[in-house]
């Protein structure tokens, strides 16, 4: 019937039909309904494609008759569909286990197929995410159908790593839950199928692609906390690979060896690699993991030292700041920020002057003409501001702090000597000021208690207790950490730079947009939290294991 | 070729005296260097004298293949020709010019091009040289060649002359004839507009290969057959080194190179491990035996050949240096780069190879200046060269020729020298030196007893046993060769006698020069064998050069380190208190992080070593106390195997001053506070403080770095539960250093797997 041109009362009648079906179907869901709509469906699909050789009993070439179809089907299908199959807790219970599932399985197929389908041919990110949320519902269907889960969460996986923001929210969700209860078939090539569209999709970083990127890391990092032993494997892989990577760069001192270090992919990468061992941090199976991921950052910022490609070390720094605040792991990062601060001649008259600030949390590495621009030194000034406080801030209430910060100290004690530059050495004077309040404040606290260096266990709770009372270096760092999000919110929305989009503050955002998200299914999703349903569903799944 | 025969004559002049001048050279070197060096004048009209006779016997030659480009009469071209080739030296031109000039070369004969073009560069140097032309023409001429057949060298020249020439009558007159033109690449020389005019450039190639196919198998048959038996076929050496004479132009440098390289193994096989001396006239006359007659004659071949070749690289390398055409032409001058590296590279491996063999001496002066050559491939090889053999050189004798020449090369170049030449000199192997002669001398004698004592001393039978007895022990000493040990040492003490000239000179004269850190460095590694004299000069020396500021980390720590091997050795009776460098060391310390040169630890290690450890009685509590806490400080702001060796140094010192273990208190010692940004270790007050960031080092990520900093904490005890492992307590500092480098990626200790896997698969 595909070739068969359907004249105009025809086709209205045929809408007619179809639509008293599907108010039927509304109203009292039967196998045969349910055919008639699924193979509707699928014309409907197949209209996408463009060229459909596969038969189908309709055609629908009407746009207004796909568009009801698939809004129909979106809003009513799955209900009718655990109508149909009498499942009383559709959220609960696999619908294989229903005594009917065996005999409509072949259109519960199809249509299932029809969506992913849909969903990999559209191209409007509304229509995307309806359809997401459709498939989300859907997902206990898929989880019984290996073949069209697998086509899902391909799809899935592209909406993720390259869709707009709700679109990649949903689809994470999606993904998220069908890994949780499947943990055991898909968890492996999922996550590396994402590694792998997360590695393709951070090659360009721009302010409108970063959010995306911090996006993906920070759900990457969710998946790889569902199996810490899986994860261990991934990420001995390709931290390995980072290493290797920088070896050979070592090794051969060529251009294109350093390129293959020097880059965005491999800069976020490290990251993403910090992000999952600072998520996952108690956790003694990915602990090992944390020595070579530092040794590579390491070296990878001493590869090519020089001044044009600070920006890439800033972010390196900014890396092993994440790990050392999360992990309670002592990584060295000052005396590459002090470097900066001593090679750099900030005396120097800068040869050009420019109006644009440079955002470095989007660049790499600077052209020779940023070099000598005053917005230059203005951002890398800011940046080394930025970056000592937050590092000092991990460490603010550790008793090694003095000895911590001594060369800071007598760095910015001479830097201040040296510079002629009010607006920076207001900025370094501050900062030191707070750095000495920190260590005389630590020195007197330890200088009063009982114990020595060899007693374990009372340092840890000494440190504890300063960390609950709070010292001068954190009490400033949360005012600073306002006015600064402030700053950089009214930057945003300015539209005129994002520069520092520190994590926290785009921790933050991510988390609120995903509430909002969640907010704005429920009523969809029609159960209440399918956070606990997941986890009933998880339990569910161990125990069948 | 009718006019063959006339032109062997003239060609003969030329390469005989190619070989007599290098011959006068070898016999007499330093006296030929001096001469050319004061008559440089002399050397140039020489070889323009040189050049035009080759110009005048190309033009009568090569009239067929001109006659086509021929446009001007033959007088004026002759004139251009000479000015051109005059010209040729190209040091002079711009990159451009030569550019310009292989152009032309393409195009047509250099004798037919347009000279103007290249006046504008060199109209000054031909304008002062123009009116010296013009007289040296005529009459000049007959006085070389007069002077030629004067020298009384001639009889063996011809000797080892007459076979070349026999081998290259048949190909000279073709090749002699298209040599002009070319100046190109090897490549492009397969021109050969006589014999076949019209050969396409596929059988060109295909002409070249199988002429190089032939030259190969004859190379090779003759090396092998050199090889099978030197003792007899030591006449096909020469012909092998003939054919370092290859005039084919298409083939001519791929010969030579082949012939070259195929000589030097030759050589390194036949070679005996004895250096042949000549034969005094008493020995000639004397009869011998027939075997030893014939040994004679290889070994008078051998010598003769080698240092014909020997004289064949030299040549080339001076060829190539000076960037004349000469050697009949038959190599273009692009090419002789390629041909000179290849004879540095013969040259560097007999350095290397044959210390023991004749004429090491001339090789080391060739070699020694090439160390500086502003072409970096040669100057490394040389310098490799140098290094390897130093190493190498268990005698002394070898290593006391190259530091004669190179100290003779850094005066006379105004120490105007590559820092690389210098350290070479790092690699010498030399262990002890003779401090005082007369403990030396007296050691050995008091073993044997005078006649005296033993006759009051001993009964007659003991004297007899003990006559024996010492026979027998001198026979030993004599197999062991203990004298060779005397006069090893006796040439290590003079090797450094100069090694250490060329320091001092060095700081003395040219202190701001950019071989001081060599300096500094090869005076910290023979600190220990310098002189007492020198010791309170040095010491004030280096002070000031530490004060002055001009130093960077790395050399001032080089200073540090001399003086404290200098004050460890014999210089304890000095009693000169060094605090100077003390402070100077605590103050640089934190100049030393992660972000920097990671190399320096080593040295900074190395100086703790002996400022601290090895001095533990001169040191003060205060000031081990100081450079502790500092020492900890630092090392939590360096790469984590700089990390493990400071803390390394740290555990050394806690147990050199046991009384360390107040820094693990939380007490207060008597007055004042802890002064963290003080540079004096001494005032300090580092009793007042505690080793508080050994619990930050805990959590540090390197795996070692926390073992440490957890040993450190309690105590550094050297058993119990807090102890080390046999193998970690029993390293140095220095070797932790270097055990666990991250300079090139590399995990060390491996990454561990995940802890539950093992549970899992628990390790058999």
């Amino acid at each position: 019937m595909t070739n068969v041109f359907f004249p105009p009362f025809l086709s209205k009648l045929f809408i007619e039909s179809l639509f008293f079906k599907c108010f039927s179907l509304q109203k009292e869901p039967t196998a045969k309904l349910i055919r008639d709509i699924t193979q509707a469906f699928k014309a409907a699909v197949a209209t996408t494609k463009g060229d459909s050789e596969e038969l189908c009993r309709y055609t629908i070439s009407d746009s207004a008759v796909f568009n009801s179809l698939v809004l129909f089907c979106i809003k009513d299908m799955h209900a009718a569909l655990s109508k149909m199959l009498k499942l009383k807790a559709p959220e609960l219970i696999l619908p294989s286990s229903s005594p009917r599932w065996q005999k409509n399985q072949i259109d519960i197929k199809m249509y299932v197929a029809g969506v992913v389908q849909l969903l990999s041919s559209l191209t409007q990110a509304t229509v995307i995410a309806a359809v997401l949320r459709h498939a989300n519902q859907m997902v206990p269907y898929y989880l019984c159908l290996p073949k069209q889960c697998r086509h899902l969460l391909k799809s899935l996986i592209k909406h993720w790593s390259t869709g707009e923001e709700t679109v990649r929210v949903l689809a994470f969700l999606a993904l998220n839950k069908i890994c949780r209860h499947k943990q055991e078939i898909y968890l492996n090539s999922v996550l590396k199928q994402m590694y792998i569209a997360y590695v393709k999709n951070c090659k360009f970083t721009s302010p409108n692609t970063l959010p995306m990127i911090n996006f993906m890391q920070r759900t990457l990092a969710e998946m790889y906390s569902l199996d810490t032993q899986v994860s261990y494997q991934h990420a001995f892989i390709y931290i390995r690979q980072l290493a290797i990577h920088l070896r050979n760069a070592i090794n051969l001192k060529k251009k294109e060896t350093y390129q293959s270090v020097y880059n965005w992919q491999y800069v976020h990468c490290l990251y993403l690699w910090c992000r999952v061992l600072s998520t996952i941090y108690p956790s003694e199976v990915l602990e090992p993991l944390l020595y070579p991921l530092c040794q590579v950052i390491i070296g990878c910022i001493k590869l090519v030292p020089i001044s044009r490609y600070y920006p890439l070390r800033l972010h390196c720094v900014r890396a092993i700041t994440l790990l050392s605040a999360n992990t309670k792991t002592y990584v060295p990062a000052l005396p590459f920020l002090l470097e900066i601060l001593q090679r750099e001649d900030f005396n120097k008259k800068p040869g050009r002057m420019s109006i644009k600030p440079i955002n470095f949390a989007v660049i790499l590495k600077l052209s020779k003409t940023n070099l000598q621009e005053k917005a230059y030194k203005d951002g890398l000034v800011e940046q080394l501001y930025d970056l000592i406080l937050e590092y000092f801030h991990t460490q603010a209430c550790s008793i090694g702090f003095p000895e911590l910060a001594l060369p800071t100290i007598v760095q910015l004690k001479a830097f201040l000597k040296e510079c002629k530059v009010a607006n920076y050495c207001k900025q370094m004077r501050q900062l030191l000021e707070k750095i000495q309040e920190n260590c005389s404040y630590i020195t007197g606290r330890r200088q009063k208690a009982a114990f020595g260096v060899a007693d374990v266990t009372a340092v840890a709770a000494w440190e504890k207790q300063v960390a609950v009372e709070g010292t001068p270096l954190t009490k400033y760092y949360s005012q600073w950490k306002k006015l600064r999000e402030k700053e950089i919110q009214l930057e945003i929305s300015g539209k005129e730079r994002m520069e520092d989009l520190n994590l926290p503050e785009i921790k933050r955002k991510k988390a609120e947009e995903k509430k909002a998200n969640k907010k704005e299914f429920k009523g969809l999703f029609e159960s209440d939290s399918d956070d606990d349903d997941d986890d009933l569903f998880k339990s569910k799944g161990k125990a069948s294991c | 070729m009718g006019p063959a025969s006339k032109r062997n004559k003239k060609k003969k002049p030329s390469f005989r005296k190619l070989l007599k001048t290098s011959n006068l050279k070898l016999e007499n070197k330093l006296k030929n260097r001096q001469f050319k060096q004061q008559s440089s004048a002399k050397k140039q009209r020489k070889e323009q004298r040189k050049l035009r006779q080759a110009i005048t016997d190309v033009s009568h030659k090569t009239l067929k293949p001109l006659e086509r480009y021929k446009k001007k009469p033959e007088g004026e071209e002759e004139e251009d020709e000479e000015e051109f080739l005059e010209s040729l030296p190209v040091d002079m031109m711009d990159d451009d010019d030569l550019e310009q000039i292989r152009a032309m070369a393409k195009k047509a004969s250099f004798l037919t091009r347009d000279i103007s073009s290249c006046t504008p560069v060199h109209a000054k140097k031909r304008k002062s040289e123009q009116p010296v032309k013009k007289y040296e023409k005529m009459p000049r001429k007959m006085q070389q060649e007069e002077e030629k057949e004067l020298i009384h060298l001639l009889p063996i020249k011809d000797k080892s002359g007459l076979i070349p020439q026999s081998m290259e009558k048949p190909v000279v007159p073709e090749a002699e004839e298209e040599e002009e033109p070319v100046d190109q690449d090897e490549l492009n020389q397969e021109e050969e507009p006589e014999i076949v005019p019209l050969l396409t450039p596929q059988e060109q190639l295909e002409l070249r290969a199988q002429k190089l196919t032939e030259k190969k198998l004859h190379m090779a048959s003759l090396s092998s057959a050199v090889l099978a038996d030197p003792h007899v076929n030591i006449k096909k050496l020469k012909e092998l080194r003939a054919m370092l004479m290859e005039t084919d132009p298409c083939v001519a440098v791929t010969v030579r190179k082949l012939v070259m390289v195929s000589l030097l193994e030759v050589f390194k096989d036949i070679v005996p491990s004895y250096r042949i001396r000549p034969l005094t006239e008493e020995e000639k006359a004397a009869k011998v035996k027939k075997e030893t007659l014939q040994l004679r004659e290889f070994e008078e071949g051998l010598v003769s050949q080698y240092k014909f070749y020997l004289e064949d690289l030299e040549q080339t390398v001076k060829d190539w240096k000076q960037k004349k055409q000469k050697r009949s032409q038959a190599v273009s001058l692009q090419s002789y780069k390629g041909l000179a590296e290849v004879a540095i590279r013969c040259i560097c491996d007999l350095l290397v190879a044959l210390p023991h063999f004749n004429f090491h001496n001339n090789i080391v002066v060739m070699v020694v200046p090439l160390m500086r050559d502003s072409v970096k491939k040669v100057s490394e090889m040389c310098c490799g060269a140098v290094s390897k053999l130093l190493k190498q050189d268990k005698l002394g004798q070898a290593s006391l020729a190259v530091v004669k020449v190179i100290s003779g090369m850094v005066k006379g170049r105004n120490y105007n020298v590559k820092p690389e030449v210098l350290n070479c000199l790092l690699c010498l192997r030399i262990k002890e030196v003779e401090m005082r002669k007369d403990t030396e001398d007296t050691a050995p004698k008091k073993k044997f007893m005078s006649f005296k004592e033993k006759r009051t001393n001993l009964s007659r039978m003991q004297r007899k046993w003990k006559k024996a007895e010492e026979k027998l022990q001198k026979e030993l000493l004599e197999a062991e060769a203990s004298e060779s040990k005397d006069k090893k040492i006796k040439l290590h003490t003079e090797t450094l006698n100069i090694v250490f000239l060329i320091y001092f000179r060095i700081l003395k004269k040219a202190q701001k020069s950019i071989l001081l850190p060599s300096v500094l460095e090869g005076l910290a590694r023979f600190a220990h064998l310098i002189n007492l004299e020198f010791f309170d000069d040095l010491l004030s020396v280096l002070y000031g050069l530490i004060t002055s500021g001009d130093l960077t980390y790395r050399e001032s720590l080089h200073c540090i380190l001399t003086s404290f091997h200098i004050l460890s050795g014999q210089g304890d009776v000095l009693n000169i208190d060094p605090l100077k460098f003390y402070n100077h060391l605590y103050k640089t310390l934190l100049t030393l992080h992660a972000g920097g040169r990671n190399e320096d630890t080593a040295i900074v290690l190395q100086c703790l070593d002996v400022m601290l450890t090895k001095r533990r009685k001169q040191v003060t509590l205060q000031r081990a106390q100081g450079f502790l806490k500092r020492l900890s400080t630092l090392s939590l702001h360096l790469l984590p195997d700089s990390s493990v060796g400071i803390l390394a140094a740290n555990r050394a010192l806690m147990h050199t001053f046991p009384k360390c273990d107040i820094l693990l208190d939380n007490e207060m010692q008597g007055s004042g506070v802890y002064l963290p940004e003080l540079d004096v270790p001494e005032y300090c007050n580092p009793q007042n403080t505690a080793l508080w960031e050994l619990h930050l080092l805990k959590r540090h990520y390197h795996p070692m770095v926390r073992k440490f900093a957890a040993h450190l904490m309690k105590g550094a005890p050297s058993e119990g539960s807090g102890a080390l492992s046999m193998e970690l307590s029993r390293r140095t500092p220095v070797q932790l250093f270097e055990d666990y480098s991250v300079k090139d990626m590399s995990f060390n200790p491996p990454v561990a797997g995940p802890p539950s896997k093992k549970k899992v698969f628990p390790s058999n």
